[in-house]
């Protein structure tokens, strides 16, 4: 009787599955996604590879919402769209002077769809960004997440997945800045162009050049696996480059909240990776490398919070910080407080390696 | 019935009770209610549940049900073994199982507690061993999300907002789950076991510590307007996670908590035939399979959206109810006439 009632439990066991099944040779296995438009209106590319063609197919589709986009999409496909292998969205920078969340709703409220994946803004219309990674051999969207991935470990863009985003989007305290890419002059490749600036959902309309995204990254104090900055170092009236590498950075933020002031000092330790006149073994030349260094960031970091604070971006978190350990000078509508912070930085820089030449 | 319980027994089964089906969920409502001070809101919890523990453990043979307690908490325990079936149900359907029609998934969930609960009592006392390393696993993957925690998220605590705290406390009530199985258990203990002292205390650090871990990542993983709209917090944490070994960890996990609720279940089954056959009955089989049988049907009704979020918005009032004044109040009870369990 029992082992009649185990069997029959095993096969309805067995059983369960069947409705959920989904098979990959069943469904075109989209892995970049570009989006275009506004609520109402909204243009959409579906990139998956063709594994018989060995390149990888675009669909576009129109429709009121993203997803009534894949619906439209799945009228034109031979197999249905499935979206568990996304690995980058691509949203135009039109289209994000809208709400955000408006598009990725979906990715967050359907399980199937991943969430540890990438975003980034593009110049212009989505579509060339879509249709350059058609002739690739590997996945349209596994390009564009290496493409981030190595910009993230040269501090240009700030590490983030769609997960981070959602939750920073739904953030006073905290807003985000989105990788910008624009096409290179051959229309053949993706160019880092620096990072978009949020201010709660929306895009302010400004971006911050490579070289000030990585100073806004060091403000934040996320320097990736290399940060390196270079600077001409003018001597005996010769030009001679200086790049140096951030190694270590050490922030400390001073809050005086009835000025509403905020001492942001800064140590910054480096190593000199270029440097073609030597002789920093020279205590003259290596204090005066490490003044010019230390001159131009502070001014890098004085001009990235003036536009941070002009275009009420809070992207370093200053009112997580401010929320948490100063709450009496927190408010409700951080964005206006936060733009007339007095902003003061302090930036000291110390070479503490020289490569392996002195 | 007839069985007696080792220590790591009686605590293991506590535990399973305790921190099945509830654990993927109960950090949503407490963090929502207590804001940035949950965390030490459910520290202050956690010290009412060891002092409730203290208490039962010092009275808990005064708790003698007579027949219409008994009966009161037979459907109390059917009534609420349902809601945790509907709820299991409605977290597969939502997360890995859409189209598979739900009364399958109820049937097999209540087919496992029935057969667990028609051969010998030690089957569901010692299942629950099997779900010891796959519950370390639970906590081992979450230390996965470490660099994406934001520790500026527990603070401010705001000390002296009393109705937050007593709301978070409130809303704490999901981690005592089931509590009143010590008074139900205790007595098969074998008698010459201490459990008072060291090993109530050591039971109550895993638990807090347990319970713990989940809401301070909670807390730090998600801003305090986004976690109104994620219902099972533990399950997005792990669903946001990269391996390599699998596209999907929140499915692999999804199916180690349905193991660890379906073994809840068996439990309050059992709950079920230990208070139920304590007197002796005619048919004691026929009223296991009655008890399943409604556990088939009446979830059914509860598997909606509205309905479910009904019950998660009232059920804590109902667990104050009967796992912590009726108890007393029969222990109180009891103590003044002097009746024990035998």
């Amino acid at each position: 009787m029992y082992r009649k009632g185990i069997m029959l439990l095993f096969s309805m066991l067995l059983l369960a599955g069947c409705w959920d099944e989904r098979l990959y040779k069943n469904a075109s296995v989209v892995t970049l996604v570009g989006v275009d438009g506004y609520v109402g209106a909204y243009k959409g590319y579906y990139a998956y590879p063709n594994t018989a063609a060995q390149q990888n197919e675009v669909i576009e589709a129109d429709g009121i919402s993203p997803r009534d986009v894949r619906n439209q999409a799945n009228l034109k496909v031979e197999q249905t769209i499935d979206l568990s292998e996304l690995s980058t969205i691509l949203v135009s920078d039109q289209t994000v002077r809208e709400p955000l969340y408006d598009i990725l709703d979906i990715y967050f409220r359907n399980p199937q769809n991943p969430i540890s994946i990438k975003i980034a803004v593009t110049e212009g219309d989505v579509k060339p960004f879509i249709e350059l990674t058609k002739d690739l051999a590997g996945g349209s969207g596994d390009y564009y997440e290496r493409f981030m991935e190595s910009t993230e470990e040269n501090t240009i863009f700030p590490k983030l997945d769609l997960q981070t985003v959602g939750s920073m989007l739904f953030e006073q305290t905290i807003d985000i800045a989105l990788p910008y890419i624009q096409l290179s002059e051959d229309k053949k490749h993706a160019v880092a162009a620096g990072v978009t600036l949020f201010s709660g959902q929306r895009f302010t309309g400004t971006v911050l050049t490579p070289k000030q995204s990585l100073t806004m990254l060091l403000l934040m104090n996320q320097p990736s696996k290399q940060a390196r900055m270079s600077y001409m170092w003018k001597h005996d009236g010769k030009a001679m480059p200086i790049t140096a590498e951030v190694i270590h950075i050490k922030r400390q933020w001073t809050v005086n909240e009835e000025l509403k002031r905020i001492d942001m000092d800064y140590l910054i330790e480096v190593e000199i990776e270029e440097f073609a006149h030597d002789h920093l073994y020279k205590d003259p030349i290596f204090k005066e490398v490490q003044q010019l260094i230390q001159n131009q960031m502070q001014a890098e970091f004085e001009e990235v919070l003036r536009i941070l604070q002009g275009q009420q971006s809070d992207t370093l978190g200053i009112g997580r910080y401010i929320r948490a350990y100063h709450p009496k000078m927190f408010q409700k509508d951080w964005h206006t407080i936060y733009a007339s912070l007095q902003l003061v930085p302090s930036v000291q820089v110390k070479i503490i390696r020289t490569g392996v030449l002195r | 019935m007839n069985f007696s319980l080792s220590k790591a027994q009686f605590f293991l089964l506590l535990f399973i009770i305790q921190t099945g089906v509830v654990y993927i969920s109960f950090q949503t409502p407490l963090i929502i209610y207590s804001q940035h001070s949950a965390w030490f809101v459910f520290i202050l919890a956690s010290l009412f549940h060891y002092g409730l523990l203290f208490f039962f453990e010092r009275y808990y043979q005064s708790f003698f049900l007579n027949g219409f307690f008994r009966w009161v908490y037979l459907i109390y325990w059917l009534l609420i073994t349902a809601v945790l079936i509907a709820y299991m149900g409605y977290v597969l359907a939502s997360w890995v199982l859409p189209q598979t029609p739900e009364w399958l998934v109820v049937m097999l969930i209540v087919g496992l507690s029935l057969y667990a609960n028609l051969v010998r009592p030690e089957t569901v006392i010692n299942i629950g061993v099997m779900l010891i390393p796959i519950i370390f696993l639970f906590v081992i993957f979450l230390m996965l999300a470490v660099p994406d925690l934001t520790w500026s998220n527990l603070f401010p605590v705001e000390w002296n907002h009393t109705k937050q705290i007593m709301a978070g406390m409130i809303h704490s009530m999901y981690a005592f789950f089931g509590i009143e199985m010590y008074l139900i258990y205790r007595p098969f203990l074998k008698q010459d076991l201490q459990v008072k002292g060291k090993p109530l205390l050591i039971y109550q650090l895993v638990l807090f510590i347990f319970y713990f871990l989940s809401v301070v990542f909670t807390q730090m993983f998600f801003a305090l307007e986004e976690i109104q709209l994620i219902p099972e917090p533990i399950m997005y944490i792990l669903k946001s996670q990269e391996v390599n070994f699998v596209k999907r960890l929140d499915i692999f996990f999804i199916y180690i908590w349905l193991s660890w609720s379906i073994v809840t279940v068996m439990i309050y089954g059992l709950s079920f035939r230990v208070l139920y056959l304590s007197k002796k009955r005619k048919h004691p089989k026929r009223s296991i399979v009655i008890y399943h049988l409604l556990l088939a049907i009446l979830p059914l009704f509860v598997m909606q959206f509205q309905r479910i979020e009904f019950v998660k918005n009232s059920i804590h009032y109902v667990l104050i109810v009967f796992t912590i004044l009726l108890p007393m109040m029969i222990i109180c009870w009891n103590k003044w006439r002097g009746k024990r369990v035998s």
